[in-house]
Order: structure tokens, then C-alpha cells, then sequence
């Protein structure tokens, strides 16, 4: 596998099935590297953006930040072992998260010992980060995460939420969290829907990707993606977004046809997302991948949600399942990427995509 | 009060005050035995308690009994009797998709049945007293006390915490 030019942008997204999480690689020009979210390969246990790289031949060293979109399991495994192994990258966390009633909740919650519980991944992230001596930076709205040239193309990031709204809204949300935490019961508790996370915008000259992390829509002034139309960034740039990580794995409550209108490039744009299984929920759902294939046909997926590929239970547990008539179905969870190239070295040169593992382009339904 | 000292019980009875139970193993978990037999004294119904991992009634389990497999799990959704959790598997880092009903959920745990609880499932086999080995499944809802020490502990870590030192 051949590193890209370093003239090259590149934006990978990288899942694991339908199973749990996601992480987005980033090439930024001149070998500078940029992580988003993290998940795990369940074979190596190790961070598939880390094991990307390495197969790349590329050094951690030149991992230049890692953005922690939000705090749900499937974005934040093993995210402080990745902090740890890139000893030289800022670590972006959304600002909506430092309030009084967060960190009761990391006291509290994190306290239960699950895997499931993702406030536990981030004490462990809180004690590296003050052990170690390496800050932590609040994300808001408009702020400049990373800015590089690339081949005299001015390249940056900036993030597009969350809004003065979300850190208000977060605050009362974290406060009835923790009010329900009485009683006997353990549980792990997030909010819905998520309007805390962080939305990456990359500007490269006319190109630009928008990675939507897992924002969703509330549809309140400030909140979720109407918060993300107030900012100044976006409404500067008369540009549509070439390539949008479509987000909250393609679910209906992230999708607003006007608002992507005013944002992505219609009928234009490359589109892709991890799938996920959610309770009995499939994500995206059927309606959805019409929906995103209406808005373009250049939608691709790390892997078929629809596929009937299932894990195998060792032989013993195999058969003992199937004598009780128990109902548990090993998720699937191939690896594939998808991978966007562009050469900014040269005027015009055309957008290469490529599909590893399981990735697949969605054609529409009907 | 470490993050482990959680109550994990299998109660099948349904008149066993669980605070009280809750208490009990937090001074059991302390000493070190990988196998304790005690009495829950005011109902004198007598328990197993084995380090750390599984409680079993005894009751229920009083002969041979034998894990063939335990996941972790986490209830995602509730449609009426019908629970859909997801089960991790921490030997392959891999996840299942399990549907049950909730009468198979011991009478004690059903009030423990909501959106985000975890729980414990196994799988086993065991020796009845005739010498017959039975398969049997079993939920574990994990029980988490929200007591004194609790709190008192939590509170300690949030002053303790240097949450504003994290962020730059």
C-alpha cells in the first residue's frame, strides 16, 4: 500500500462491520496526519487509523492531531492508548463537555466498570492527560483546528459546531443525567439525540469535505445541524462540500434534505458513512439509503449493513445456542475502507476513490 | 469503594432485600478467598459468593456447574416483553445481537430492565441431583449502589479531579 504524494490530501474512513465504531485518517500534505474518533481492528486489538498508518510506513510522530467527535463508545475505544502512541498530536475534545455537570457525571459513571460504558474510556483519558502533562483543547464553533499549504492550496480545518446553544443545552441535558443516577440499578446513560458532537469542515482552495461526525438534528434554534448553519466559516464559503461523511452512520433523525442542500454539493458530492446495528434498528435503514442516494448516486459504505455474512460462535457455544432456542446472532464485523485521494499538486486532477475490504459503492434501491 | 465493588447477583428469590445484600458483598469481596459460603442471615438463605465474579444461590445450584460461555450485555431496546441487548465478548473483542423476552428475567431483575442496563449472560451446564447434566442460561443484572460511599466517594474524585488542569 503506497503512501499518498505529499502533495496529496487524502480522507480515509476506516469501520469495522456493523458492529461497533469508526475512525477517519486524514493526510494533510507534506506527511502531516490527522485522526479522527478511534476504533479498534477486534482481531489485533489495536487502533485501525494506527494500523493504517503503519502499513502506510508512516511514523506516529507525524500524527499531528486526533479529534475525539464525542464521547460514545463506538468514537472513543482505546482513544487514550492512540493519545499515548502519537506523543506529538494536540488532542481536540468538543467544548460542550467541560461543564461542572460532565465531570460529576465522569465522577459518577465512570466509576461502573463495562465495557459499554464509555465515561470510564474517558477518566482514562483525564488521568494520561494530567499524568502526562499533555493538554487537552476545547473545540467551539469557527475554531481553527489545523492549517497547512498543500502544493500553494491553503488547507484548513475548522469546526462547525458545537454552538453556544449545545454547551447551554449539554449542561441541562448532563444535569438530568445525573439526577437519575440513584437507586441500585447500573446502567450507562447518553443523551439523545447527540448534539454535542464536533463537525470538521477541510477547505482546500475550491474543495472541501465535510465530516459530520454523529450530529444529529433537534431542530431548535442553535442545536444539532440548524446550529451548524450559523457559522460564520460555512456561510462565508459560496463553495458546496465535495465529499460529506454523512452523519450518525446514515440515520433519519441526522438527515435534513434542506439543509444538506445548502451545504453539499447536490447530485455532485461523494458521500459515505460506517453502517451500524442498533438494537434491531439498521443503520442506514433502507428508506435512508434511498433517501442519500436520491441526493447522489456517489454513496459508498465501509461495508454492506444488508450483507448476511454473520461471525461464527465456537462449535460448543454454537450448538448449545441452538439447543435452547436462544436468539443471538454474532454482528458481522469486516473491516473496510474508503479511501479519498486528490492531487493538489497540478490543476484539475480528478478525485480517486478507493474501496478496500468490505467498502462497497450503495446503488440506489429501486 | 473500588470501581469492582459492585453487587452482582443471581437472586431467584424474590423476597431477599437486595440492599442489604448489596452491603454483605462489599465486605466479602475484600477478603481473600477465590470461594466464600455465607448466610444472608435474616432470611437464612444461604448463598455462594466467589471472588470477584459469580454469585450463585445455592438453591439453584447446588450441584456441579460448569460456564461455557459469559458475555457482557446492554440492553439497547425495549418493544413491550420483547429486549433487544447487544453482548460483548471480551475473548474476541467481538458483539452479538441477542433478543429475549422478559419473562426469561428473574423477578428481582425485572425492575432492573431499562434502556442502557448491563447485565451478565452465561451459558452453562450443570448436574442435577440425579446425575443429569442440564443446559441452563442465566441473566445477571449488575447492580451498582448508590449508598453513602458512594457518594461520599464520588465527590472525593470530583475534588481530586483536576478537570480544569485537563484542558488548555
Amino acid at each position: 500500500m503506497n503512501p499518498p504524494l505529499s502533495s496529496e490530501f487524502e480522507f480515509s474512513l476506516l469501520g469495522r462491520g456493523k458492529a461497533y465504531g469508526e475512525s477517519i485518517v486524514l493526510h494533510l500534505g507534506d506527511n502531516k496526519w490527522g485522526i479522527i474518533d478511534n476504533c479498534i481492528n477486534h482481531k489485533s486489538k489495536e487502533s485501525l487509523a494506527l494500523e493504517y498508518l503503519q502499513k502506510l510506513k508512516i511514523p506516529f510522530d507525524n500524527v499531528q492531531f486526533i479529534v475525539c467527535t464525542h464521547w460514545h463508545q463506538d468514537h472513543i475505544t482505546n482513544i487514550t492508548s492512540l493519545f499515548q502512541k502519537c506523543p506529538k498530536a494536540i488532542f481536540y475534545l468538543s467544548s460542550a463537555l467541560n461543564c461542572e455537570n460532565f465531570k460529576a457525571l465522569i465522577c459518577f459513571q465512570g466509576k461502573i466498570n463495562s465495557h459499554f460504558n464509555a465515561t470510564s474510556q474517558f477518566v482514562k483519558l483525564i488521568k494520561y492527560a494530567i499524568e502526562s502533562g499533555r493538554k487537552v483543547i476545547r473545540v467551539n464553533q469557527d475554531q481553527i483546528l489545523f492549517s497547512n499549504n498543500i502544493s500553494g492550496c491553503n488547507l484548513k480545518i475548522v469546526a462547525l459546531s458545537p454552538t453556544e446553544e449545545t454547551k447551554r443545552h449539554f449542561e441541562k441535558t448532563t444535569k438530568k443525567m445525573m439526577e437519575n443516577i440513584s437507586g441500585i440499578e447500573s446502567s450507562v446513560c447518553k443523551p439523545e439525540p447527540n448534539l454535542q458532537s464536533i463537525v470538521c469542515y477541510i477547505k482546500i482552495g475550491d474543495f472541501s469535505v465535510l465530516l459530520g461526525g454523529d450530529l444529529e438534528n433537534d431542530n431548535k434554534e442553535g442545536l444539532g445541524w440548524q446550529g451548524v448553519l450559523e457559522s460564520i466559516e460555512l456561510s462565508a464559503n459560496t463553495q458546496k462540500v465535495n465529499i460529506f461523511k454523512v452523519p450518525h452512520h446514515g440515520s433519519e433523525n441526522a438527515y435534513d434534505e434542506q439543509i444538506w442542500k445548502k451545504i453539499v454539493a447536490f447530485k455532485k458530492a461523494h458521500l459515505v458513512t460506517t453502517p451500524l446495528k442498533n438494537g434491531n434498528a439498521l443503520l442506514p435503514n433502507t428508506e435512508m439509503i434511498q433517501n442519500i442516494c436520491n441526493f447522489s448516486k456517489n454513496f459508498y459504505l465501509t461495508s454492506n449493513p444488508y450483507s448476511i455474512k454473520s461471525g461464527k460462535h465456537n462449535r460448543k457455544v454454537q450448538k448449545f445456542i441452538k439447543k435452547s432456542g436462544l436468539n443471538i446472532k454474532k454482528i458481522s464485523q469486516e473491516l473496510g475502507q474508503v479511501r479519498f485521494r486528490k492531487d493538489f499538486s497540478k490543476e484539475n486532477t480528478r478525485l480517486r476513490i478507493e474501496k478496500f475490504g468490505e467498502a462497497r459503492k450503495i446503488n440506489c434501491l429501486s | 469503594m473500588s470501581s469492582n465493588n459492585y453487587c452482582e447477583s443471581v437472586f431467584e428469590s424474590s423476597n431477599i432485600d437486595c440492599d442489604k445484600e448489596v452491603s454483605h458483598n462489599s465486605q466479602l469481596l475484600d477478603i481473600d478467598k477465590d470461594y466464600i459460603e455465607c448466610d444472608a442471615s435474616e432470611k437464612e438463605e444461604k448463598h455462594f459468593f466467589i471472588k470477584g465474579k459469580d454469585i450463585f444461590h445455592q438453591n439453584r445450584f447446588k450441584s456441579s456447574f460448569k460456564i461455557i460461555k459469559k458475555w457482557e450485555g446492554c440492553i439497547e431496546e425495549i418493544n413491550g416483553n420483547d429486549i433487544i441487548a447487544k453482548l460483548f465478548d471480551d475473548e474476541d473483542y467481538s458483539y452479538d445481537i441477542f433478543e429475549f423476552d422478559i419473562k426469561n428475567v428473574s423477578f428481582d431483575d425485572k425492575k432492573m430492565v431499562k434502556k442502557g442496563a448491563l447485565f451478565f449472560f452465561y451459558l452453562a451446564h450443570y448436574t442435577d441431583d440425579k446425575g443429569t447434566t442440564k443446559r441452563d442460561s442465566y441473566f445477571k443484572f449488575r447492580r451498582f449502589p448508590v449508598d453513602d460511599d458512594f457518594i461520599n466517594d464520588g465527590l472525593d474524585t470530583m475534588n481530586n479531579l483536576k478537570f480544569d488542569d485537563f484542558w488548555e
